[in-house]
């Protein structure tokens, strides 16, 4: 016989089920259209250092917008110089000045960029273009460093090309010889496209300044591209790529990692041309770094592409988007269902007591803003605070109410001081600890509170662990770009939780923690039988 | 058998989540857990049927009352002041004497009348119950038996029994230790001495999660006793659990030294450790009701 909460369970569980099923095969879903694009945030940070005091003019590049990339929030900020942002050319520079300033002094640029990876087909019979406008006259010549005219360089490509008859054939030549032919080797400063062929070894720029100057030579625009891979974070080390003019676009390859007419996403642009990442005149030392984490931005015009479906969460999405909430908001609450189910897991299950009931997930959430690190050690500092507090105050006697008002009073006047401290020695991670919410302080500052006075030090030692290995098995799972994406193409699942919580809330089995409580039964069982 | 032990069947110990789905909540209402959860309608009930608990003194429900506070007070020598909805023991203070000034604790330490006044408030204010409004109870001290007083002399010894279906299936007896301050609760480190219900006798002795024989500070054996009242303590249990609506019940209970078995209170929600204080599953004796 079945019971009636089985059913129900069943209900919830397969609605979903069906669901998806509709979706994927009724309506055309189809989850590659719905799966937002990729991105990043990127920070770069510079450090000056001057012994006496100078005016100080520093430029570099920020991220271009092309077919490969787009930002879409940018900010820079520094307490000791002005920031300036302006179109040079085909780049974005931006300049950080200041007036006689001596010591250390930072600054920070911040981008939010879309990036996906791209590919061009590059066919065979592509003809070459015979006449380019003017414009692209500067992208045939020869330069200091690009020596299209060098004759080392001109018979080293006709060489190359001789028995090649299409334009294909012919970069093709040319880019497996700098790709085989000349060692990659790791040394700073740049080398010219001449000394690249005679020493037939280089970096990246001179591997992408000899893979220029032989293109041009077939009389095909062809310039640099300065960026950054971003595969490690933090990183100092810039790259360089080449870009073709083929049939009016301009087409990626990247001689150092063999890229052909294609890029991954993880190219970021910075400049065209050959640059120099910082500029500066006065002496002064200078140190930077870029540093990055993924993030995901929502494809737009999906509300109107599904529009047929009966419920059209994107059109929730672009709404957000609409009034510039950030999209993460979103996220969150619909990885908040997911989140509680994996908490109820850990605590009816494995037996994981915590502070409060949600606490830890709602900690968890807002780690996204303050990061892990600097978030879970406030959540610690509060507790620690608390309990210092608590000992302190038993002593003055003070009643319940001004108590709890008192420890947070306490607790923001720590967060102030770190704060003055944090800024006044450069660090301007601290500031993102305003995204740790005042609710949760105030609930965390109650629960702690009883449960010292109730249950004794040991007891708070334990929750506080508890707490935290729960809260950073759901931030993996609120973070999980993978069921980011599941929820947002399937909010329906929603609902597949609400069942497993039912499935789980008449699970009568031993949570874990009780075969360590209660061990004296399960080894005595394994005697007796 | 891991199968046997992961679905919580067929094996005598009964965990949190067995207990709470098929125990509490069947037989258990939420909408009468205020019987039990608030002591004087406990003592009113109990009362009714002829059990003997700690005589009510004064209760005060807001601050207002707390303006004769001193007067009121002074009539009485020696008292509990608890937390009408109060849990687990806290917010309980316990006065020992009176003096000129003022009261004296338990440990002979004195009590100024403001701290009197200070807990009364607390109570008042939540401090015990979660942060909602609470009753503040004014009642009588008790004295225990010497059988009790034996055992450990400073603070209240007492007696928990489940009761499942109006049937009393196990017991412990509860002793404070100089680390629990006076309170018996096991989590507070008191010492759990499991029962054999049908011969009172004491089976086995609990100590901060370890077996022991004797009281880590009075030296007292605690094995092979005899605790006295025990059919008068099982049939307290008995006859009020015919009169709650609740099925699955601990009863507290002391001796007086003059009144004999008495109530204390009642829990709807009794704590697992009994089984490792009795050494006996639980599951295994509520399947025989």
């Amino acid at each position: 016989m079945l019971k009636k909460w089985y059913i129900i369970c069943l209900i919830f569980l397969f609605i979903p089920i069906i669901s998806i099923f509709l979706k994927i095969f009724y309506f055309d879903y189809e989850i590659s259209d719905v799966i937002p694009d990729k991105g990043y945030k990127l920070v770069l940070e510079i450090i000056s250092h001057t012994d006496s005091p100078k005016s100080i003019n520093i430029s570099t590049f920020a991220p271009i917008n092309n077919l490969k990339q787009r930002v879409l929030q940018e900010e820079g900020f520094s307490d000791a110089f002005n920031f300036r942002l302006q179109k040079e050319d085909n780049n974005r520079v931006m300049s950080w000045t200041a007036d006689r300033i001596i010591g250390e002094n930072k600054m920070r640029y911040t981008v939010k960029l879309k990036a996906r990876a791209i590919k061009y087909v590059f066919l065979p019979d592509t003809p070459i273009d015979a006449n380019y406008p003017p414009i692209m006259n500067k992208y045939l010549e020869s330069s200091e460093m690009i020596q299209t005219r060098s004759e080392a360089i001109q018979k080293k490509a006709q060489k190359l090309t001789k028995n090649k008859h299409t334009l294909y054939d012919k970069i093709k030549a040319i880019h497996n010889f700098v790709i085989k032919k000349i060692k990659y080797v790791n040394f700073s400063g740049g080398l010219d496209a001449e000394s690249t062929l005679q020493i037939l070894e280089a970096s990246c720029n001179g591997k992408s300044r000899l893979y220029v100057a032989m293109v041009r030579g077939l009389g095909v625009p062809a310039r640099l591209v300065g960026g950054i891979i971003l595969n490690r974070s933090p990183k100092k080390v810039t790259h360089q790529w080449v870009e073709i003019y083929l049939q009016g676009n301009w087409v990626p390859f990247c001689p150092t990692n063999n890229y052909f007419a294609e890029l991954p996403n993880r190219y970021i642009t910075l400049y065209y041309g050959d640059q120099v990442l910082f500029k500066y005149k006065s002496k002064i030392q200078l140190d930077y770094s870029y540093s990055f984490e993924k993030i995901t931005i929502p494809k737009t015009g999906l509300s109107n592409k599904f529009k047929d479906l009966p419920i059209n969460i994107f059109a929730i999405m672009e709404n957000f988007e609409k009034f510039n909430i950030s999209l993460n908001i979103f996220i969150y609450l619909l990885m908040l269902p997911l989140a509680a189910v994996i908490l109820v897991i850990l605590r009816n299950v494995f037996g994981l007591e915590t502070f409060g009931t949600f606490l830890p997930i709602l900690i968890a959430s807002v780690l996204g803003g303050t990061g892990v690190i600097l978030g879970i050690l406030l959540f610690f500092a509060i507790i620690f605070l608390v309990y210092l507090g608590n000992l302190l105050l038993s002593k003055l006697e003070i009643l319940y109410h001004p108590k709890m008002a008192i420890l947070l009073s306490l607790v923001i006047a720590v967060m102030i001081t770190v704060f003055y401290f944090g800024l006044l020695g450069k660090n301007y991670d601290v500031i993102s600890l305003v995204f740790f919410p005042v609710a949760i302080m105030a609930i965390t500052i109650n629960r702690v509170t009883i449960i010292m006075e109730e249950d004794g030090v040991k007891r708070l030692f334990v929750m506080t662990f508890n707490t935290i290995l729960v809260i950073l098995i759901s931030y993996y799972f609120i973070n999980s770009i993978f069921l980011q994406l599941m929820m947002l193409s399937f909010p329906e699942l929603i609902s597949f939780f609400i069942g497993l919580n039912i499935l789980i809330g008449r699970w009568s089995g031993f949570r874990l923690t009780e075969f360590i409580r209660f061990r004296g039964f399960f080894m005595r069982q394994q005697y007796d039988r | 058998m891991i199968d046997n032990i992961l679905t919580g069947h067929h094996s005598e110990v009964l965990g949190v989540n067995k207990r709470n789905l098929d125990y509490i909540y069947p037989n258990n209402g939420r909408r009468y857990f205020s019987l039990v959860d608030e002591k004087l309608r406990t003592k009113e009930i109990a009362a009714d049927l002829g059990v003997p608990v700690p005589r009510t003194y004064l209760t005060f429900k807001d601050f207002r009352e707390l303006i004769s506070f001193e007067d009121q007070i002074k009539a009485y020598e020696n008292f509990v002041i608890k937390p009408n909805k109060g849990h687990g023991g806290h917010g309980i203070l316990i006065i020992g004497d009176r003096t000129a000034n003022g009261y004296l604790d338990v440990h002979e330490n004195p009590l100024p009348f403001r701290k009197l006044k200070r807990q009364v408030s607390d109570i008042l204010m939540g401090a015990y119950s979660y942060g909602m409004n609470d009753t503040a109870v004014i009642e009588e001290r008790i004295f225990p038996s010497s059988f009790l007083m034996t055992l450990y002399p400073q603070g209240l010894a007492d007696i928990r029994i489940i009761s499942y279906m109006e049937q009393p299936i196990m017991g412990m007896l509860r002793i404070p230790t100089s680390l629990s301050e006076g309170k018996a609760n096991l989590h507070q480190r008191g010492i759990g001495v499991g029962l054999d219900l049908s011969t009172g006798k004491t089976i086995h002795a609990l100590y901060k999660g370890k077996s022991i024989t004797k009281h880590p500070d009075t030296h007292q054996d605690l094995i092979d006793l005899e605790l006295p009242f025990i059919k008068e303590i099982l049939d307290i249990c008995k006859i009020v659990a015919a009169k709650i609506p609740l099925k699955y019940l601990g009863f507290d209970l002391t001796l007086d030294e003059k009144i004999g078995p008495m109530l204390i209170e009642i829990n709807a929600r009794p704590g697992l450790e009994i089984q490792n204080v009795t050494q006996k599953g639980l599951l295994e004796v509520l399947k025989r009701v």
